[in-house]
């Protein structure tokens, strides 16, 4: 690959991570956690980060080992080509999959709060677009443009922390009264939304650092999304009545901001909403890039770009088929378990081969 | 230039979203909403809307507002048979206010609000009330200084709001309270005066989520201190002295400046008490018979006295009509959750042991002694 092209900063890498893992879970995901943890949510989002520190340490592990290769460069020199090769388009499926899902409840979400007259299908096909447009300029480009974009995730806290003047600060007490079961079932609805560092599988070789710096970048990602995440949710927790309100509202941090109005703002959270429009966005340029570079990877043909319409197309079919809130549960419960087989058993599988069979990849000095 | 040209023509197609436009000149903003049950028990909404009339000579249009209301068996059903006899798209995202009448309040106030929170377009920063007797007759006054009756009716809402005779509330931070087992309501208690005005009555004390009773103006303010939500102004009269003949010298009004409260929870074999202690410091605005600094130890005293008196009576009030509005319940939650399993949900405020403190400290008295 013409790696001088795209060169990404260790400081780029922060925000890379930061923007794959904040997607179109954090509206929802209070909602989630306090359906099971109730008010000890906020543990269970933190623990969930805790979970997903230990499943970065075994990818930078493996990336370690590995300073040039992609993930998808990987698969093939571990497994051997035949493998290799079905393994890749298995990740290159995922991807899809996981980012239709995405690309469909964001377009929900549109649905029932801002355009419930508008075609579903316009609003997947905008956002496809700008997605295209922004994973076509290539790696630095789409480094730069989630730097750019991040300072919107300082409003969205912005906005939240406003309404917590209407907080009730008793809702959130006991702390700890649901035992440890209860709370770590919470944490794997929180895991979902964390996901997304598996990006620096892929984007690893392009990462201008010694590999320390990389492991430096993607925890403070995390640790940022964690401390954000737990935020937000902790926030909802005091906003709403624990047991009863928060199951009301699938997408609390919309009501919470719902209620106020400002001089010039009504509606508060059509504003929110057109901010974390941008956050959903870089998400699904991830996933597409994600996919379309592991189908470029299938053939000779290694620029990714040309896949992009193909991939884009397929996110949109997919996209369209779950109508329904309990559609989107069935596809949520197909893609459970094979989280858990992409995004931690293979990797770590990986690791031990690689450690076993001590395979590495020969240190050419640059 | 004609590929950006193309591209700027793609983007003022694609960028325009035509199904969901809401014109104004189509939408009638309803100001109040009014809930009733009608004497066959059916609902009975009825919508306060603003007419804009061309301005004649002066450069301020004028607003008058005009009334609908229809039965049906739901809001939203009622909604409908309301629209059909005008003419335009009835818009609620602007409501300011929902008044309940008596009727239905004494039965469950949270069904009706069901359709506020399921609508998106629908605001939640509406104000709640409930009015004595049937709220759609709010609605049909006719104030004489202010054409619009909406605006009226909020106009001296808020001024009850500053004045602590009702609390700041909004139908979304109220869900969360409406909905908590440990926490009871509050609100504005309103009333037709006559043909030509409204008066806000007090404040509305709910039992869960039915309307219950209701607490006079100057019980209310302190009910909203004991509760620690105090607004700009809390005035209160009370009688100081017995002696004089002209009953006005009897009397001292002032103002809470500043107010500190303690309320705590204790819980001994199993029983429930709470000491709540309130410390206010007031401004004299009007005391005839004069000379406070000489009798500031004596006016101290029989004020915190008469005080704690009117606490007792207000909490003896919210007891008798099972009305935890302090949110005693979700102290015990929060800190005693294994008491709070054995207690009755239901009716744990009237067997709890209030002792109650108020303490009055005059700070200043005007600019005369």
């Amino acid at each position: 690959m013409e790696k001088d092209k795209n060169k990404v900063t260790n400081k780029q890498l922060i925000f890379m991570i930061i923007q794959a893992q904040i997607g179109v879970g954090i509206l929802s995901l209070p909602h989630d956690v306090a359906l099971v943890a109730k008010q000890d949510g906020w543990i269970s989002t933190l623990i969930a980060g805790a979970i997903s520190q230990v499943i970065i340490l075994i990818i930078w592990g493996l990336c370690r080992r590995f300073p040039s290769f992609s993930l998808y460069q990987i698969l093939p020199h571990l497994f051997g080509t035949v493998i290799g090769k079905f393994l890749t388009l298995s990740y290159s499926l995922y991807f899809m999959v996981t980012g239709s899902l995405v690309l469909a409840r964001y377009s929900d979400i549109i649905d029932k709060w801002i355009l419930p007259r508008t075609p579903n299908w316009i609003t997947m096909v905008l956002v496809l677009i700008t997605c295209i447009y922004i994973v076509s300029a290539g790696l630095t480009s789409i480094a730069r443009f989630y730097v750019l974009v991040s300072p919107i995730l300082f409003l969205l806290l912005l906005l939240i922390s406003y309404s917590m003047k209407d907080a009730n600060f008793l809702y959130i007490l006991p702390i700890g009264s649901h035992n440890i079961s209860t709370i770590l079932k919470g944490s794997k609805e929180a895991a979902f939304s964390m996901l997304g560092f598996e990006l620096f599988l892929f984007i690893h070789p392009f990462v201008q650092t010694s590999s320390k710096g990389k492991l430096k970048s993607i925890t403070t990602a995390n640790i940022f999304v964690t401390v954000f995440y737990t935020f937000m949710v902790f926030a909802s927790l005091v906003y709403f009545e624990t047991n009863a309100d928060i199951a009301l509202t699938p997408e609390p941090l919309l009501y919470m901001i719902k209620a106020y109005s400002f001089q010039v703002l009504e509606r508060t959270d059509l504003f929110f909403l057109s901010l974390w429009l941008i956050i959903v966005a870089t998400s699904i340029a991830n996933w597409l890039f994600l996919s379309a570079l592991g189908l470029a990877n299938l053939g000779r043909k290694k620029k990714y770009t040309a896949f992009l319409p193909l991939v884009a197309g397929f996110y949109l079919v997919l996209a369209l088929i779950p109508d329904q809130e309990k559609d989107f549960e069935s596809f949520n419960q197909f893609l459970g378990p094979t989280h858990y087989i992409f995004i931690v058993i293979i990797p770590f599988v990986l690791l031990l081969l690689s450690i076993v069979l001590s395979k590495k990849e020969e240190v050419n000095k640059v | 230039m004609k590929r950006k040209l193309t591209t700027l023509f793609l983007l003022c197609i694609m960028l325009t979203a035509c199904w969901d436009q809401h014109l104004m000149k189509n939408a009638i903003l309803v100001q109040i909403l009014s809930y009733d049950l009608s004497e066959d028990e059916e609902f009975l909404l009825g919508v306060s809307i603003p007419i804009i009339e061309e301005p004649s000579g002066g450069p301020q249009a004028l607003v008058k507002s005009e009334i609908f209301s229809a039965k049906g068996l739901t809001p939203r059903e009622s909604r409908k048979n309301i629209a059909r006899e005008i003419s335009g798209n009835l818009d609620t995202s602007k409501n300011k206010l929902i008044l309940f009448g008596e009727q239905i309040a004494v039965n469950d106030i949270y069904p009706t609000l069901d359709v506020i929170w399921r609508d998106p377009r629908n605001s939640l920063g509406a104000t709640l009330g409930i009015v004595e007797g049937r709220a759609v007759d709010l609605l049909n006054i006719k104030p004489k200084h202010q054409s619009n009756v909406s605006e009226y009716i909020q106009d001296a809402l808020t001024s009850a709001e500053e004045n602590t005779i009702i609390p700041n509330e909004t139908i979304q931070t109220l869900a969360s309270e409406l909905l908590d087992p440990g926490e009871d309501i509050v609100l504005p208690h309103l009333k037709r005066n006559d043909k030509n005005s409204a008066v806000v009555v007090g404040l509305a004390l709910l039992d869960e989520r039915k309307y219950a009773g209701s607490l006079p103006p100057q019980d209310s303010t302190l009910l909203l201190l004991m509760k620690n939500k105090k607004g700009k102004f809390a005035r209160f009269t009370t009688k100081v002295n017995d002696e004089e003949k002209f009953t006005i010298n009897n009397y001292i009004s002032f103002n809470v400046q500043h107010i500190k409260r303690k309320l705590k929870v204790q819980v001994k074999n199993g029983l429930v008490s709470v000491k709540l202690d309130l410390k206010l410091k007031v401004n004299i605005e009007e005391y005839p018979k004069g000379d406070v600094p000489n009798q500031i130890n004596r006016l101290n005293k029989v004020l915190s006295e008469e005080l704690t008196n009117d606490a007792d009576r207000v909490v003896k009030t919210l007891q008798q009509l099972n009305c935890d509005a302090f949110g005693i319940g979700r102290r015990l939650m929060a800190f005693h959750p294994n008491i709070w399993e054995k207690l009755d949900k239901q009716n744990y405020f009237k067997n709890i042991e209030f002792t109650t403190n108020v303490n009055v400290d005059i700070s200043s008295h005007g600019i005369v002694m």
